[in-house]
């Protein structure tokens, strides 16, 4: 009789279990990656590490023993610290050097997808609860800017004007003193990536196919460019060029001045991850698991690179170049890191925790 | 294959019904749960009158179990004769494994069409047909309901209050009818089994977002009342829960020695 008790109960919950467990995903996000000139990070999952450029060897990890949060988004590196944002709803300013928490923020009401923003003596944090927080270096709470959806994008700062994408379809001028609005523009879409400030332009992607090129004073349009997919990466600028990709797997080079394109590249599957510009060569990674090297000339492929895993898919995070290597991080391989060489592609090192 | 055939069909026309019925998500859920368990009604029809035929019949069955012990070949051959081949057997579990992957897929819609990170729109967005109409305009999904964020747990444990009474009550009425006999060990796996699962359920909605628990209790209810509907037994519990009058008695199938199994089995199977 207690067997078939037994039995009933491992049944019973064997059968919740399997109704929720097959809908839940193991992450969340992609990793989020920043590097200086001797050390790359890496925020995924339970932790954040830093990794020696050279070899891909660990210098520390945060925290020390057992795990703070859900980090995904990309730390940010400014002076002695980094800044990283975790699915907790908790912001931490970590020594860069030894990996030491500096401060934490604790404010937010939801979680925070979006990585911090650096400007002056001010750090912006924005959350899925619809507000910006700003920060003192410190880690004081300075103002609070409340959109009308969920912020999953960072802010892009300048001394006087913080430019906030929301996914409630605007885009929000602040001032950087005291977060009161300066203009607002609605788009086509909901704005998951966060805008690239280029002279007076502001250019931002939408999930609605679309870039749009804006005057950052008054959020006036220029222009804007029709896409195949979702803009959800920035854009990169370099000189009178402009690079982005989306989520049907085009490349486009587009002239800033008019914003014709220049060429469109298919590369067969979602481009999520910022462009990075070297010299005439463009990086670029793709969801099915390719690195590419890309000519800014023509787009033409100088050389891909397929992760030697077969699970190496969905490449989703911003590429880093750092040094001579290209650094990119897929979710689900083997290894969570691979450093490239930046002339061919080939391995030069990985790592895995 | 699982996603062209159960996932992105679920999660095209879930999040059609949200554009349909004003951008409502917790409305889309209630509707297409009620939809699908409408459309797999003859599918729980079928599972519930095998359970029954098969909890009437234990007596039976265990009879001839201790009789030809060590005769399986013999065992398999009355068993045969009462409609219990291994076929038949199999046939009885066919309309639960086809519900099942309509659960799944169900919840994994309910959960890909919410969206609440990265990783998971972008999965939205692959599985969106591009005929869709206005899609990129229903980004992002309301997730608000009353004082609810769909997309986390219900920080007033009012929705896992309802999880685990609709859950304890749909299980009630999924579990079959006791034999005149209480049913023995198996009325006990049965109860067991109900309730693990009432307490796995609520212990889940405790930790997962709230649009998944307004599916379980919508999804519990319609369980309930589909049971209630079909289930003449159950229909009889539940108006004498209601008039606060005995639970009504069950029909005593034959078991003696000298009987015939054979006619005990059509006179249960008719119920």
């Amino acid at each position: 009789m207690i067997h078939k008790i037994r039995q009933g109960w491992l049944l019973g919950s064997l059968f919740a279990l399997l109704v929720s467990a097959c809908g839940a995903a193991p992450a969340q996000s992609w990793p989020g990656l920043a590097a200086s000139t001797d050390t790359v990070y890496i925020a995924f999952g339970a932790n954040v590490f830093a990794l020696n450029v050279a070899d891909g060897q660990k210098r520390w990890q945060f925290p020390a023993e057992g795990s703070s949060g859900e980090f995904f988004s990309d730390p940010v590196l400014d002076g002695d610290a980094i800044y990283v944002t975790s699915y907790n709803k908790t912001a931490y300013a970590i020594e860069a050097k030894t990996g030491k928490l500096i401060w934490e923020f604790k404010g937010s009401k939801d979680r925070l997808i979006a990585a911090p923003a650096i400007s002056g003596d001010a750090v912006y944090i924005a959350s899925a609860d619809n507000n910006l927080y700003a920060l003192s270096k410190k880690g004081d709470l300075k103002w609070t800017f409340t959109a009308k959806n969920g912020l999953w994008a960072a802010p892009v700062a300048t001394d006087k004007v913080v430019y906030i994408p929301s996914m409630d379809h605007f885009i929000y001028a602040v001032e950087a003193n005291n977060g009161k609005t300066l203009w607002s523009v609605e788009l086509n879409g909901a704005l998951a990536g966060t805008p690239t400030l280029n002279k007076e332009t502001l250019y931002v992607g939408t999930l609605s196919d679309t870039l749009y090129a804006l005057d950052a004073a008054t959020g006036r349009e220029k222009w804007k460019v029709k896409s195949e997919g979702w803009v959800w990466g920035s854009a990169v600028v370099d000189g009178n060029t402009l690079y982005f990709g989306d989520l049907r797997g085009s490349i486009f080079s587009i002239n800033t001045s008019e914003g014709k394109v220049n060429w469109k590249q298919q590369l067969g599957s979602a481009v999520r991850g910022v462009p990075v510009v070297v010299g005439d060569k463009l990086f670029v990674s793709a969801e099915d698991g390719l690195a590419f090297a890309l000519k800014t000339s023509d787009g033409s492929t100088v050389w891909k690179k397929s992760i030697d895993d077969e699970n190496a898919d969905r490449l989703l995070g911003n590429p880093v170049v750092v040094n001579d290597l290209v650094v990119i991080a897929p979710i689900y391989a083997k290894n969570w890191l691979y450093a490239l060489n930046i002339n061919d592609g080939t391995t030069k090192w990985f790592f895995k925790p | 294959m699982w996603n062209a055939i159960i996932l992105y069909p679920f999660t095209n026309a879930l999040l059609l019904l949200y554009s349909l019925v004003g951008n409502s998500f917790t409305l889309a859920i209630v509707i297409f749960t009620v939809l699908i368990r409408v459309v797999t009604i003859p599918l729980t029809v079928w599972a519930q009158k095998n359970q029954q035929r098969m909890t009437e019949m234990q007596p039976v069955m265990k009879e001839l179990q201790e009789k030809y012990k060590d005769q399986p070949e013999k065992l398999q051959a009355e068993m045969a004769k009462l409609g219990f081949g291994p076929t038949t057997m199999l046939g009885g579990c066919l309309p639960m494994l086809l519900q099942f992957p309509i659960m799944i897929g169900l919840y994994q819609s309910i959960t890909y069409v919410m969206a609440v990170s990265p990783l998971t729109l972008i999965d939205l967005y692959h599985a969106i047909y591009p005929i869709f109409p206005n899609f990129d305009q229903l980004i992002p999904v309301n997730n608000h309901f009353f004082w609810l964020n769909l997309a986390l747990p219900d920080p007033y444990y009012v929705l896992p209050a309802l999880v685990v009474a609709t859950t304890w009550l749909s299980q009630q009425m999924v579990t079959p009818a006791p034999t005149a006999d209480g049913g023995g060990q198996a009325a006990e796996m049965a109860r067991s089994m109900s309730l693990s699962t009432t307490v796995v359920f609520g212990f889940m909605s405790l930790q997962f977002a709230s649009g998944l628990s307004i599916y379980f209790v919508v999804s519990n209810i319609a369980t309930a009342v589909q049971y209630a509907w079909t289930n003449e037994y159950q229909r009889k519990r539940i108006i004498a829960f209601l008039k606060r009058e005995p639970m009504p008695e069950v029909k005593k199938v034959t078991t003696s020695k000298g009987s015939k199994p054979g006619k005990a089995l059509k006179a249960g199977a008719k119920k």
